[in-house]
């Protein structure tokens, strides 16, 4: 299992088209990916989900990434995280 | 007349005639038409059809829009396609409904869900699943509702409910002076809408029957007021067009400004550049009048990628910038990037502070430095073919967290050497070739005198000299405010910096945030600073300024 924290740094927070970018990248590992912000987990791979968090800028995420292609989704996620949230 | 209060967007006027847009749709087919396996199969490939159609209408609004407004048609496309609106959908046909009915009870349970957010841009965003409850149903009977704009050449105030996309995306967008909206808030899509359109608008108005029956009534929208008056008498209309005039004149004093110099009141002529991060925003740049890009940040050809750009892709990136300043200058950062931006090709090892990491000029000059000389490589040729083409000396290269002179002198020594490498193969160069360093850490900031002879410029990163001085991560919202404003600390290094480099003949720049910001601009002139950068949007505010100080 891979595990790693992301403070948000926009200050939109998860907006929908982040979250959705963030859902297609999750999309493309086969990997289980949840994603928890305060007391609330989501898919990773659902859109709705993630903005369904209500995460905002200085809020962290903890993503838990577990699965055959872990370590490149864990990469994928954290670059994607960093170029848009 | 009569007055109808809403929420303002803008602070402009208009005067036109309402058009009422009706609901795109109302309801669906009340009768099953097919089995729940039929009715899944017709909405699977609804769906399919209007997630098409609108990547289709993100990349078309793209260019009509821009990028802001548009992207809601990304997200619709993405919502169309997400598992939990599917799920939700489906668990209705297996209980016997519709498709259409299905739709649109799902998009209303998840309205429902968002509108109960604490968020208000999350709450704005139940509006959404209604519009794409719409678009699914258009594509479950092939019913199309467009109502066309009046025969006649009337400016146009469209009102409807709470505006979507797909109403918005058909309408001749030159005959429309503003929109007024019983539902909606400021994150609604009529509010985007209406900012990206530089229009005025009200939204929250709550008077849909009102709105609906006042179709072809002269009404005047006043966004700073918050009012739309109906049937507006004379002195109102006078009053409106008196304020729409001025605030055209306004805009053009601002064009206007866009060619006049950069000269305070006193003479002083200050260069005042912008910065830019893609080669096409140079042309933005040029446009709004800049004194050429005082910081080009070349990172953009290596996030994102999968492997280093290549001499070639860094050449073409670099040319075309420079091509569309004319012979404005072009000052190139060297590579800017460390733990903090993952680039996955260059592995670089998980830092625990990168701020204070392996970055920038630090990373550049370790290892077989491959990196590093290919982007040299690159400049070096963009500048040699801007001096064949006769603009020598337009482009700069400027080494990014310099912290000691070994370092400039090492960064010198490579770009030396490419220069001298590429006279050798027969390639041009520019003898003109300006170089200078950023003064964004302190110890670079307090040394400038060493630093000065060996550079034709300076160019102070304000955010990063901020940081390190005071020691305040601007990213953490806990301490951030420690940092607002200009701490005397860090205008005493930018002093410091300006006279070491002004005794050695050069000029000093400064690229950060307090560029930007026109009430340190006459403090900024005092301390000797000669340019300042600052992103394209802010360039004739601070123009502006720089003409009243001084």
């Amino acid at each position: 299992m891979r595990e790693f924290t992301y403070t948000i740094t926009d200050a939109h927070g998860i907006h929908a088209r982040p979250a959705g970018l963030l859902a297609e990248t999750a999309k493309r590992f086969s990997s289980a990916i949840s994603v928890l912000c305060g007391d609330r987990t989501a898919d990773g791979k659902r859109l709705l989900a993630l903005m369904s968090l209500g995460a905002r800028c200085g809020d962290a995420l903890s993503f838990r990434i577990e699965g055959a292609d872990e370590d490149e989704a864990a990469d994928a996620l954290l670059r994607t995280c960093g170029e848009v949230i | 007349m009569m007055t109808i209060r809403g929420t303002g967007i803008g602070e402009s006027a208009a005067i036109g005639r309402l058009f009422w847009l009706a609901p795109v749709r109302e309801g669906g087919a009340a009768v099953p038409v097919g089995s729940p396996a039929e009715e899944e199969a017709r909405f699977l490939a609804a769906a399919d059809a209007a997630q098409k159609e609108l990547r289709a209408l993100y990349e078309e609004s793209r260019t009509t829009v821009g990028e802001e407004a548009a992207q809601i048609f990304a997200v619709h496309a993405m919502i169309a396609a997400d598992e939990d609106f599917t799920e939700l959908v489906l668990a209705r046909i297996g209980t016997g409904e519709s498709a259409e009915n299905a739709v649109i009870e799902a998009a209303q349970t998840l309205a429902e869900r968002f509108r109960a957010m604490d968020d208000e841009y999350l709450r704005a965003r139940a509006g959404d699943f209604t519009d794409i409850a719409a678009r699914l149903c258009d594509q479950l009977t092939g019913r199309e509702s467009v109502r066309d704009l009046p025969d006649n050449s009337d400016p146009i105030i469209i009102a409807a409910h709470d505006l979507t996309p797909s109403q918005t995306v058909g309408l001749d967008r030159k005959r429309i002076a503003g929109f007024v909206t019983a539902a909606g808030s400021p994150g609604s899509h009529t509010a985007i809408l209406a900012r990206s359109m530089n229009l005025p608008a009200l939204v929250g108005m709550g008077a849909n029957d009102v709105l609906s029956v006042l179709d072809g009534r002269q009404v005047m929208l006043d966004a700073a007021a918050g009012e739309l008056i109906v049937d507006p008498d004379s002195i109102k209309i006078a009053e409106c067009r008196a304020r729409m005039q001025a605030e055209q004149e306004a805009a053009r004093v601002r064009s206007a400004l866009r060619d006049l110099p950069a000269e305070t009141c006193s003479g002083r002529r200050i260069r005042l550049g912008a910065n830019i991060g893609l080669p096409r925003e140079a042309a933005e740049a040029a446009a709004l009048g800049a004194d050429g890009v005082g910081l080009m940040r070349s990172e953009f050809l290596y996030l994102g990628a999968k492997q280093p750009p290549g001499e070639e892709e860094q050449l073409a990136a670099y040319r075309a910038a420079a091509e569309a300043l004319g012979n404005q200058p072009l000052i190139i950062r060297t590579l800017d990037i460390g733990a903090d931006k993952q680039v996955d090709y260059l592995n670089l090892a998980k830092e625990e502070n990168p701020a204070l990491g392996l970055r920038a000029i630090r990373l550049c000059l370790c290892g077989d430095r491959a990196l590093f000389r290919t982007q040299l490589r690159a400049i070096c040729r963009a500048a040699g073919e801007r001096a064949a083409a006769g603009a020598a000396g337009q482009i700069a290269v400027m080494f990014p967290m310099i912290t000691s002179p070994h370092e400039l002198d090492d960064a010198l020594d490579e770009l030396y050497a490419v220069q001298a490498a590429l006279d050798r193969e027969g390639r041009e160069i520019d003898p003109d070739l300006s170089v200078g360093m950023m003064i964004e850490i302190p110890a670079a900031a307090l040394m400038a005198e060493q630093f000065a002879p060996k550079c034709a410029f300076f160019s102070v990163g304000s955010n990063d000299l901020t940081q390190y001085t005071l020691a305040v991560d601007r990213q953490n919202a806990a301490v951030a405010p420690l940092a607002a404003g200009a701490h005397p600390a860090v205008l005493s290094l930018i002093a410091r910096t300006a006279r070491a480099i002004h005794a050695e003949g050069g000029w000093c720049g400064l690229c950060g945030e307090l560029a930007a910001d026109p009430s340190m601009t006459q403090t900024l002139l005092d301390l000797g600073i000669d340019e300042f950068s600052v992103s394209p949007a802010h360039l004739l505010k601070i123009k502006e300024k720089i003409r009243s100080c001084t």
